[in-house]
């Protein structure tokens, strides 16, 4: 073989065995995942979260286009020029802008813009400004249902993450999982065919379907917005409920907060009043204990009892609340006056053991199952350590704390027909495939019979029409309610000035029967449910039966 | 004539080489192109889904009855007594 062939292979031999050198080293003696990686690229694609939607498919949060506007201060030119021309475009003012601008550092985030804003800041040509490309939640009927929907935040690795209602409670099924691309590389960026190269599509997050109509509740936020100005109430709550499934039909909270802007606010205004706060209910849990001895056939609605004046228990005085006594009154006529005396006697009827177990019957103490997250139980004392004057002021609702879901719901289960069931605010959940999951009413248990449960249900209806207080009802309507007035206790006593006023009312109108409970806490015009929360029951039932087109039953 | 042969061989597997490398820069191009595409249209589609939801809210009713100098109607008539429309 000639020499110059034989130069040119021990060239290209020596030249192979220095590859084979450097592959020995970079796979055995220096082996990391860097080395291998290099070309690969990895990309995490992020799902799209579930949008939420109410009962008839309008949209209550969507997702949508937004960009983070950065600054590199290395690379900026005319500082001065871009606070002013950005300033006008953020509406910040200049001075907070130019605080922000760190010339030593290398990037600093200047704030979330949309659409529109990126491409007149992109006009300006201003050399150091980026974007980065976010989806961020939208709400196209702004805050209608805050305390209900939540919000979307950041955890500590600055992942979105769900809080408070809904978001909370399905963060999981919103949130979807992520996709990763891997794909070899070349130089320029470029997807090498022949190499490796990995998909795994994400799966885009579930859209619920709420139980909520959005005109229900942007009706029912106007109307509680007027009584809390006209009542001049510190505060207040309206839920309705299909009583037979214990759907939420709507559920609004006032004040509220703006779920786009929840970083101003506190975290007092996130939690929900009507599974996270508890409160003494006051008389509207008289038909509660009402029901509980007509069940055990204890009274009968029109036994009679002998109302002389205050009844005496231990050494407490337990009178009526305006100090009026009838005489001879029915069980009826009891909850006609919301007389505390005549709940006192139905108490007695019924037994200590059967009331507490009446109690936990209800589901007092105990979680509802609500599909929001921040619901609290409540807590029922053990029996053991009651006095005998609590078995007797539980009777009309004060020295028991509940939340107001915790008192729809049994209200619902004595005027459906005795079922306790669990609330439910999604009533569908769809998947990217369309392919939809629908959330069935479950029954916890039965607490009463059908037969108690239309006797309570026909005194009820009589409180309404025969009550001392004229309300202006709906013509024509069959409707049936109870108001309530619980004293607020601070610090080992009641105070007398403030209340919580409710009513709780319903029509079983089919074929949308509604049940509703308003809470207006600490009104000032008068203390009364009869002169806050009933009235403004009323005009919201207006409303409903309008709404849901059903005819007068005695036109 | 081998040798030939063997050049002839080569030159082509050289051609076709070539021919590949340079495809694949040209799909590779054309798959980052589509790349981007597809996320525009992504987020194109977004926009549009949120504009067409926008148009049907509230919000935007309200926003138009305000440019356009609608009043608030204090007291809603409603029907109460509907013996009268019964009677027809």
């Amino acid at each position: 073989m000639p020499i110059r062939t034989r130069l040119f292979f021990g060239f290209f031999l020596i030249l192979f065995i220095l590859i084979i050198f450097k592959l020995f080293y970079f796979q055995i003696l220096n082996h990391s995942s860097e080395n291998i990686i290099d070309n690969l690229s990895e990309k995490k694609i992020l799902p799209q979260r579930g949008k939420i939607f109410d009962i008839n498919n309008q949209p209550l949060v969507l997702n949508n286009n937004n960009y983070q506007l950065y600054l590199e201060p290395k690379k900026i030119g005319e500082k001065d020029d871009l606070i002013k021309k950005l300033s006008k475009i953020l509406t910040i003012d200049e001075a907070s802008l130019s605080a922000k601008i760190d010339e030593k550092k290398d990037w600093i985030a200047v704030g979330i813009v949309d659409k529109e804003k990126k491409e007149r800041i992109e006009s300006l040509k201003i050399s150091g400004l980026g974007f980065e490309y976010l989806i961020k939640r939208d709400y196209p009927e702004a805050s209608i249902a805050a305390h209900l929907l939540g919000f979307v935040g950041k955890n500590y690795q600055g992942d979105d993450v769900g809080y408070f209602g809904i978001e909370g409670y399905y963060d999981k099924d919103l949130a979807g999982l992520p996709g990763f691309l891997k794909s070899e590389k070349d130089l320029l960026g470029r997807p090498i065919l022949m190499g490796k190269q990995e998909m795994i599509e994400p799966e885009n997050g579930r859209d619920l379907i709420l139980a909520i109509d959005k005109n229900i509740q942007a009706m029912i936020k106007e109307k509680l917005k007027i009584g809390i100005s006209r009542y001049q109430a510190e505060s207040g709550c309206v839920i309705v409920v299909n009583p037979k499934t214990m759907a939420i039909l709507s559920l609004v909270c006032l004040p509220d907060y703006d779920q786009k802007k929840y970083f101003l606010f506190s975290e007092e205004y996130f939690r929900n009043p009507v599974i996270s706060d508890l409160y003494e209910p006051g008389s509207i849990f008289k038909p509660l204990v009402m029901a509980a001895a007509i069940n055990e056939k204890k009274i009968k609605p029109d036994d009679f009892l002998e109302e002389n004046g205050p009844v005496k228990i231990g050494e407490y005085l337990i009178r009526t609340w305006d100090n009026k006594y009838e005489g001879k009154i029915s069980m009826t006529r009891i909850l006609q006056k919301s007389s505390n005396v005549g709940m006192v006697y139905v108490g007695e009827k019924l037994g200590k053991d059967k009331l507490y177990s009446y109690l936990e019957k209800y589901g007092f103490g105990q979680l509802t199952g609500i599909d929001l997250q921040g619901e609290i139980a409540g807590y029922l004392r053990p029996k053991n350590s009651w006095y005998p004057i609590d078995f007797s002021t539980v009777t009309f609702g004060q020295g028991i704390a509940v939340t107001p879901i915790q008192m729809i719901r049994s209200f619902a289960s004595i005027i459906n027909g005795g079922y306790l069931l669990r609330p439910y605010v999604v009533a569908k959940i769809r998947d990217q495939d369309g392919k939809e999951k629908i959330i069935k009413p479950q029954v916890e248990r039965r607490i009463i019979n059908e037969i108690s449960s239309s006797i309570i249900k026909k005194m009820l209806i009589e409180v309404v029409e025969g009550g001392e207080v004229k309300w202006a009802r709906p013509k024509g309507y069959t409707l049936g309610g109870k108001t309530g007035t619980a004293q607020i206790p601070i610090e080992g006593h009641y105070d007398p000035n403030k209340t919580i006023a409710s009513f709780i009312g319903f029509s079983s109108a089919a074929p949308s029967p509604f049940l509703a409970l308003v809470i207006l806490r600490q009104p000032k015009t008068s203390p009364w449910g009869s002169e806050t929360a009933a009235p403004l029951f009323f005009e919201i039932a207006k409303e409903l039966l309008i709404y849901y087109n059903i005819a007068p039953e005695n036109p | 004539m081998l040798t030939k042969i063997l050049w002839f061989l080569v030159a082509v597997l050289l051609f076709f080489n070539i021919y590949v490398f340079v495809s694949n820069l040209r799909m590779g191009e054309e798959i980052r192109a589509f790349d981007k595409k597809i996320v525009l249209l992504r987020q194109e589609n977004l926009d549009l889904e949120t504009k067409i939801f926008k148009l049907n809210s509230y919000e935007n009713i309200a926003s138009i009855a305000a440019q356009l100098n609608f009043v608030k109607k204090e007291m809603p008539v409603y029907l109460e007594d509907l013996k009268y429309a019964y009677k027809n």
